[in-house]
């Protein structure tokens, strides 16, 4: 299946390059391929930065400057 | 199976949409790609800090103005992405309102580059590699969005 998709991927890039620049195949940590676009992606790293990163500032605060 | 006026009809159709598809906005095809690149660079640099801090090869107070600018980045990119996602063409208002949010990003990476201090070389060479790659495609995308 994710051969498959791969090779619908090629071409589509092939055929219609600048829809295919938004298109991408989306292997998840099952392995699973399923055909998103690339801001769906980038909505993931986003997504995960905010997360590790809120989390991290409300462990470390800024120390407060002494009066 | 199919008389020839109703193929030839089904045949402009495709040829339409390939050549709609085929045409579709350079500015928001850059505009994609380079939130795409945006993301990724701003996740490693997170991660690179994060793992760095808590291994104890870099303070907190190292750390804190590289994860606020990340941070900054990722909450901006998620809003241009939820902008753009559906569309097939980035209009001259839109280009407009999108353009400072990326100016205003990229200026606040080069202040991070400009002020970075992580006593640890390795540390340091990574965080800088990332940051270095998010300017270049906020640079990318200024361009494409017309400067």
């Amino acid at each position: 299946m994710p051969t498959a998709i791969q090779a619908i991927l090629a071409l589509i890039n092939a055929a219609i390059p600048n829809v295919a620049n938004l298109i991408v195949a989306i292997k998840d940590a099952n392995g699973n391929v399923s055909i998103g676009t690339l801001l769906s992606s980038a909505d993931v790293n986003f997504e995960q930065t905010i997360t590790q990163t809120q989390a991290w500032l409300a462990a470390h605060p800024a120390p407060t400057p002494k009066a | 199976m199919f008389s020839r006026p109703r193929l030839l009809f089904a045949y402009a159709i495709v040829a339409a949409l390939v050549f709609q598809a085929g045409c579709s906005d350079s500015a928001l095809t850059a505009l994609s790609k380079g939130m795409v690149d945006v993301s990724a660079a701003n996740q490693a640099v997170t991660a690179t800090v994060i793992t760095a801090q808590m291994n104890g090869t870099m303070t907190a107070d190292e750390a804190r103005p590289v994860l606020q600018v990340t941070l900054q980045v990722a909450q901006a990119g998620i809003q241009i992405d939820a902008t753009i996602k559906g569309l097939s063409a980035l209009t001259p208002a839109q280009k407009t309102s999108i353009l400072p949010t990326i100016k205003t990003l990229a200026a606040g990476v080069t202040n991070t580059v400009a002020t970075l201090n992580i006593s640890n070389v390795a540390v340091r060479t990574a965080v800088l590699a990332s940051l270095t790659t998010i300017q270049t495609a906020l640079a990318t995308i200024t361009v494409a969005l017309g400067s």
